[in-house]
């Protein structure tokens, strides 16, 4: 069996836009929140959403789409969920809040990965999203 | 001189100043090391020069606890011992492993590190190793394009292991010991008894027998049991006749504190960016050197862990390896015969190229210390051998550190693949719930035999002294890793060799010969 790929980009940017009550900002900021960067690469959509579910289970109080989005986008400057600058910023900053992450040891177990509170996050939220 | 114990007539007596019980890496080592003195050197082997099955049965033995191998196949009864189907792997023990650990229970060796490394340096030529070093830095300045993943070394350190060819001690010293005019070696002479005083306080003499049905008287100044850990513990227990709990065995010490290293694939680790494995690389016969990540004695103690370390194997599928002990064979035959077939196709360049060295998937292999257990032991089965000698019997026990100890290792490792932005890593199923201690059928073993005749300045805590001198019988002692009071992480033969080779000298000092001061 080979390791699979995660679907990345094709696969978010076939979903439909989510309509959120918490306005435009959260919703141009999710497609690139719902997608572990470094996770997405070394493993598939399937374990993505069992991850994802499985941090819910554990940590209820943020398993739905507002709260989860909310806490991704914590502390990020409105500018960086902008269009202006993009998805590649937000990605940068979510980078380093992974890194921050386990530097400062929120780091979770979850289907056996040693993952960032951040990533298990957005597995969270993509497993919400994408079901 | 070399003489076939069968064929001497029943009942002989054989004399000499210095009697070695074992010819494997440690028996041999030591005998070595008295070649061309003026005394008489009795080395006695159980077994002949090849494998046997009829001499492997002698070892066969009930194993009970966590799942072990057949003891019948995870030690070899034949002149070179276990050096016959090890793999080569050699590392020193770390300073930590001989100092007292509040976290760990029964640690501590009345030695320190230090007075082992002139030992292990000499210890090298005779494992046809490179040099005394085993610095990372040495290494990567040898070779630059040995490259470590990038992880804050304060966290998770690198360990380096040297490897041995493997030197089969019974090929290689063969001619040696034969040839050395003040060395008899005898084969098939398996002792089944140590005779002492009355009051258990010097060894006499030692009873010899093999399955021609002979039976033979062997005297001596000094007698050193050379075996191996089970073997050794078992021989003390079963010379009972005089001694009702055994020799060495006034506080019930003798066969416990039997450890391992536990050695098992824990977790596989996940690059974003192919890396170079080559500093990881080991393909039998052909690496020289490689090393494996390790805890920093630090953070050892800041988290209160055993030393462990962890090697990458790495693969194209995200399929987990069959588990060693699944597969390890139940006759110490077919584990030879493997490595000369192995031997075989390397000598006539059939070995499969060495893999490419950029991975982007790994399998982590633990090899993990067990904390000294009392619990963990060799006792005497009702069950005799065809010798007559009472069987040994195997009770391995774990505590739950070792698996906190595993666990733990790979969060720092998990935490630096993360903070170095390189990948990800993931745990077996085993390992993923934090309060569960129990182990799987899966959990392996090196075959690394350790403790059962551990060292303590006092007798009540340990069998021999800090010159591998028994306790209460100053004409007895103990050569190899059964004197081991911890296992630390490293494969035990560099160590077992060194401490032998301290052990001669002491010898020597007690008969007033000039020991080696310069490797």
């Amino acid at each position: 069996m080979e390791r699979r790929h995660f679907l990345g980009y094709a696969l978010v940017a076939a979903l439909p836009t989510p309509m959120l009550g918490c306005g435009n900002r959260h919703a141009r900021a999710d497609q690139t929140l719902q997608l572990p960067q470094a996770l997405s690469q070394l493993t598939d959509e399937a374990t993505v959403r069992r991850i994802g579910k499985a941090y819910r289970n554990q940590v209820p109080l943020e398993a739905d789409r507002e709260t989860l989005t909310n806490r991704l986008l914590e502390a990020t400057p409105a500018a960086f969920v902008s269009r202006s600058f993009g998805k590649a910023m937000l990605r940068t900053l979510l980078d380093l809040k992974i890194r921050r992450d386990f530097k400062d040891g929120r780091i979770l177990v979850l289907e056996g990965w040693l993952l960032s509170q951040t990533e298990a996050r957005q597995c969270a939220l993509y497993s919400l999203v994408t079901v | 001189m070399y003489i076939d114990a069968r064929t001497l007539e029943t009942n002989s007596l054989i004399e000499g100043d210095l009697c070695i019980i074992g010819a494997g890496a440690a028996g041999i080592s030591l005998a070595l090391e008295w070649q061309n003195t003026p005394y008489r050197v009795i080395l006695l082997e159980g077994g002949g020069f090849d494998v046997e099955t009829a001499m492997q049965e002698l070892y066969r033995g009930n194993t009970t606890g966590q799942r072990y191998y057949p003891l019948q196949s995870s030690r070899l009864h034949y002149f070179g011992g276990t050096t016959g189907h090890w793999a080569g792997f050699c590392a020193t023990f770390d300073p930590i492993d001989f100092r007292r650990r509040d976290w760990v229970p029964n640690s501590g060796w009345p030695i320190g590190r230090e007075a082992l490394d002139p030992f292990y340096a000499r210890a090298h030529p005779l494992l046809d190793l490179g040099p005394y070093n085993y610095d990372l830095r040495y290494w990567l300045d040898k070779d630059p394009s040995l490259t470590p993943l990038p992880f804050d070394e304060q966290m998770v350190t690198h360990k380096v292991w040297q490897f041995s060819p493997p030197t089969r001690f019974g090929t290689k010293y063969r001619d040696a010991i034969i040839n050395a005019k003040n060395i008899q070696l005898y084969t098939y002479a398996n002792v089944t008894r140590l005779d002492t005083d009355e009051q258990g306080r010097h060894v006499r003499q030692v009873r010899v027998k093999n399955l021609a049905g002979k039976e033979h008287t062997v005297r001596a100044t000094y007698f050193v049991l050379a075996g191996c850990a089970i073997q050794n513990a078992r021989l003390l227990l079963a010379s009972n006749h005089q001694v009702p709990k055994g020799l060495g065995n006034d506080y019930d010490k003798v066969g416990r504190y039997f450890m391992e290293h536990l050695e098992v694939t824990s977790a596989d680790l996940f690059l974003t960016t192919p890396a170079s494995n080559q500093l990881y690389l080991w393909q039998y016969f052909v690496t020289k050197m490689r090393a494996e990540l390790a805890i920093p004695e630090k953070k050892q103690e800041e988290l209160s862990i055993l030393n462990g370390t962890v090697s990458l194997w790495p693969k194209t599928e995200d399929k987990q390896p069959p588990a060693m002990i699944d597969t390890f064979p139940d006759s110490g035959e077919a584990t030879v015969r493997k490595w000369e077939l192995r031997e075989q196709h390397y000598n006539k360049g059939e070995t499969p190229k060495a893999a490419p060295t950029q991975y982007a998937m790994f399998s982590l292999f633990t090899r993990m210390e067990q904390a000294p257990n009392p619990a963990s032991r060799v006792t005497l089965d009702r069950e005799q051998d065809a010798l007559g000698m009472p069987r040994a019997t195997l009770h391995w026990e774990l505590t739950p550190l070792e698996k906190r100890s595993i666990r733990t290792l790979y969060d720092l490792i998990g935490q630096q693949a993360g903070i170095a932005g390189i990948g990800r890593v993931r745990l077996v199923d085993w390992l993923r719930d934090e309060q569960d201690t129990s182990w799987p059928e899966t959990l392996g073993a090196g075959w690394h035999h350790m403790g059962t005749t551990r060292m303590h300045h006092s007798p009540k805590e340990g069998v021999v002294d800090a010159n591998c001198n028994v306790h209460g019988i100053p004409n007895l002692f103990v050569a190899g890793s059964s004197c081991f009071p911890t296992g630390g992480a490293a494969n035990p033969t560099l160590t077992l060799v060194a401490l032998t080779l301290r052990l001669s000298d002491h010898l020597k000092q007690l008969l007033n010969q000039p020991t080696r001061t310069t490797v």
